[in-house]
């Protein structure tokens, strides 16, 4: 997988392009944005990291003229621009994602995993199957080994959102977002209380865990067990 | 130089505009004025003359030329009319009025210097001629008269046009002035000036007004920039030092790998800490510059407050707390659904952070008359009358809960939020315990 890290400060852009090399991904970098333009337009990249506020030509910009020129690879914002409405700004100017400033690698790293991953145009699934678990996403039913789990509506979305991530980290700010559309950080355990209550229901008759904790990261469902 | 700049003004063109049209219909009024009395007077002057002529015809008729004659005679010492009678070689046999013409009718009859005379002319038999005539002195002064009496309106109305036309620009440029010396001292630094607003109210002052308004939204921009500045300044310098302490000892002495994992990951959380505190400041801050109003839209409040009673009822119950929800479906008003829902979210997490276990919350939104009405209770150990408003500034902690975690913001948060919306948000006693009110406008009513 090869990945574009268009960032003007130095150590930044360093610091996220070894990074994501350890993880094994292949990395260009860029430092302004025409020079990204460039980089995006000619080098065939499966996801693109771009700073907001660029020199010669800002990351906004950058994207609208990416996607106004036909190439839909997926975009992920990297800002300090923290502002509430500055996501929507972003989100809207074409990008897929966005993250804000100070960030934690894993956080970093899971996104980008899940933008891969994200498929280009939505397929309408009507059945998520992962390890010994069915979810059938029409009549809302979730089977393990066979057996019907009643969920609350608040478990079913966080259990299809970690199943359709399958083989993925996902952070619990990817969890508020998309479970709970909160665009806040709650300073409370809401997740892990709702994850284990999910875990417990999931694991009763003393199956073994299909929601697995990364520590400092999130949580991962694994394709396979 | 001084003149041209006072000509420019639009004030001094318009009152010139408004003159030159006042002047011209002066002027229309004052010629027919004068012609309409002089008319008037000759009609006036010319019947009584005529009135006496036919007088006199009919003595003559009565009494020939010696009664005629003996008549004028006696009218002429009463000095009203002129009189004059011309016989057949064209002499003048009586009266003062001579010259006038052997033909019936009237004739204008220049004697002297004098004024003209009115001279009516009567053909008597035997080819002699009668005439009557009065004076237009009388006319003649009275049209004198309205003629200066316009003259000198006309001046008047030029003197107090132009006067006030250089009074008006004068006026104005002097308002312009003092607006720009007004906006010269905010520019120069002086955020507190405002610009001056007469008592008259044109439109130079309305539009003043307006600025003023925008100066002091401005201002109050600036004062939260500057009140974020303060508080980072003042609350984060705890936290930051403690950080710097803390690596500070991991220098000293040389450690275990296991010893320095430790010092980083407690580092870590410190600046997570600084890190949230900073960002919910500015988010505080950008809440109350109000720019979010401008995307408000109909929000279901009913939703919200069941999804985030749905969010943390687990929470609250992992802590032996229970959240009792009474939600009247499908309430709305105008807002920000993401504010609205950290609004709600911070209410609700504040009541189970601050309660003992074995505490009952109640979060119930219904309409209360015309008002949406959001209560948040519980049956902790509540607030002092005393502390209640204090909890809503920035970093006010109790001192029960200074070991709780926190920031001392989220309430901060909840009264911006609350604010931006335009609603109340009261902190009560609920006997035991604390009860907030919020009271918003519903949708429908806006």
């Amino acid at each position: 997988m090869k990945l574009a890290v268009i960032e003007d400060d130095k150590e930044t852009r360093a610091y996220v392009a070894n990074g994501l090399k350890e993880i094994g991904f292949v990395v260009d970098s860029a430092g302004d944005g025409l020079e990204g333009l460039l980089l995006a337009k000619e080098g065939h990249y499966d996801a693109l990291i771009i700073d907001r506020m660029l020199p010669h030509l800002d990351g906004l910009t950058l994207v609208k003229t990416l996607r106004s020129s036909g190439c839909n690879v997926p975009v992920l914002f990297l800002t300090t621009m923290c502002g509430i409405d500055d996501r929507v700004e972003g989100l809207n100017a074409g990008a897929d994602d966005y993250l804000v400033k100070p960030f934690a690698f894993s956080e970093l790293a899971a996104r980008v995993n899940a933008l891969l991953r994200r498929p280009r145009t939505t397929v309408d699934l009507k059945t998520l199957q992962v390890q010994d678990l069915e979810i059938d996403l029409l009549k809302r039913l979730v089977k393990r080994s066979g057996h019907l789990i009643e969920l609350q509506p608040t478990e079913f979305r966080l259990l299809e959102y970690l199943s359709r991530h399958a083989g993925q980290v996902v952070t619990r700010t990817m969890l508020l977002e998309n479970v709970w559309d909160f665009h806040f950080d709650p300073k409370t355990n809401m997740v892990e209380t709702h994850i284990s209550r999910l875990r417990s229901k999931l694991n009763a008759g003393g199956k073994a865990d299909l929601i697995l904790t990364v520590r400092g990261a999130g949580y991962i469902i694994h394709e396979t067990g | 130089m001084k003149l041209a700049k006072f000509i420019r003004t639009s004030s001094f063109k318009l009152s010139a505009l408004y003159l030159g049209l006042f002047l011209c219909s002066f002027v229309a009024i004052g010629v027919s004025v004068y012609f309409l009395t002089i008319h008037s007077l000759e009609f006036q002057l010319k019947n009584s003359v005529e009135t006496e002529a036919k007088r006199l015809e009919a003595e003559y008729a009565v009494g020939g030329m010696d009664e005629l004659l003996e008549e004028i005679a006696e009218d002429e010492h009463a000095a009203l009319d002129s009189y004059g009678v011309m016989g057949q070689q064209g002499d003048f046999l009586a009266g003062s009025l001579k010259h006038f013409q052997a033909k019936a009718g009237w004739q204008k009859l220049a004697v002297g210097s004098g004024p003209l005379f009115y001279v009516f002319v009567i053909a008597l038999p035997n080819q002699h001629w009668l005439a009557v005539g009065h004076s237009g002195e009388a006319i003649q002064k009275t049209g004198t008269a309205v003629i200066e009496a316009f003259l000198s309106g006309i001046l008047l109305v030029l003197v107090l046009g132009v006067g006030g036309g250089f009074y008006l620009s004068h006026a104005f440029l002097r308002k312009i002035q003092a607006i720009t010396s007004a906006t010269e001292a905010i520019i120069s630094g002086d955020l507190q000036h405002r610009l001056p607003v007469a008592d008259n109210r044109d439109e130079l002052d309305h539009l003043a007004v307006l600025l003023n308004q925008m100066l002091d939204k401005i201002g109050a921009l600036l004062d939260n920039v500057q009140q974020v500045s303060n508080d980072i300044a003042h609350d984060l310098r705890t936290p930051i030092s403690r950080l710097q302490f803390r690596l500070e000892d991991a220098l000293k002495k040389p450690l275990t790998a296991s010893q320095y994992q430790e010092h980083i990951a407690s580092a870590r959380a410190e600046t997570e800490t600084i890190l949230a505190t900073f960002s919910a400041l500015l988010r505080i801050a950008q809440i109350e510059t109000g720019t979010r109003r401008s995307g408000f839209q109909p929000v279901n409040l009913s939703k919200i407050v069941l999804s985030v009673t749905d969010a943390l009822s687990p929470v609250a119950e992992e802590q032996g707390k229970t959240i009792h929800a009474e939600i009247t479906p499908d309430l709305t008003l105008a807002g920000d659904k993401e504010l609205l829902t950290q609004l709600i979210f911070n209410l609700l997490d504040n009541a189970i952070v601050h309660t003992p276990a074995d505490t009952r919350i109640d979060i119930n939104l219904h309409l209360s008359g015309h008002q949406l009405e959001l209560v948040v209770a519980d049956n902790g150990p509540g607030i002092a009358a005393a502390y209640r408003p204090k909890v809503l500034q920035r970093f006010y902690r109790l001192e029960q809960s200074r070991t709780t975690p926190g920031n001392g913001l989220g309430l901060s948060i909840a009264a911006a939020i609350v604010e931006l919306h335009d609603g109340k948000l009261d902190l009560l006693d609920n006997s035991p315990g604390l009860k907030l009110v919020l009271v918003f406008t519903p949708y429908n009513r806006h």
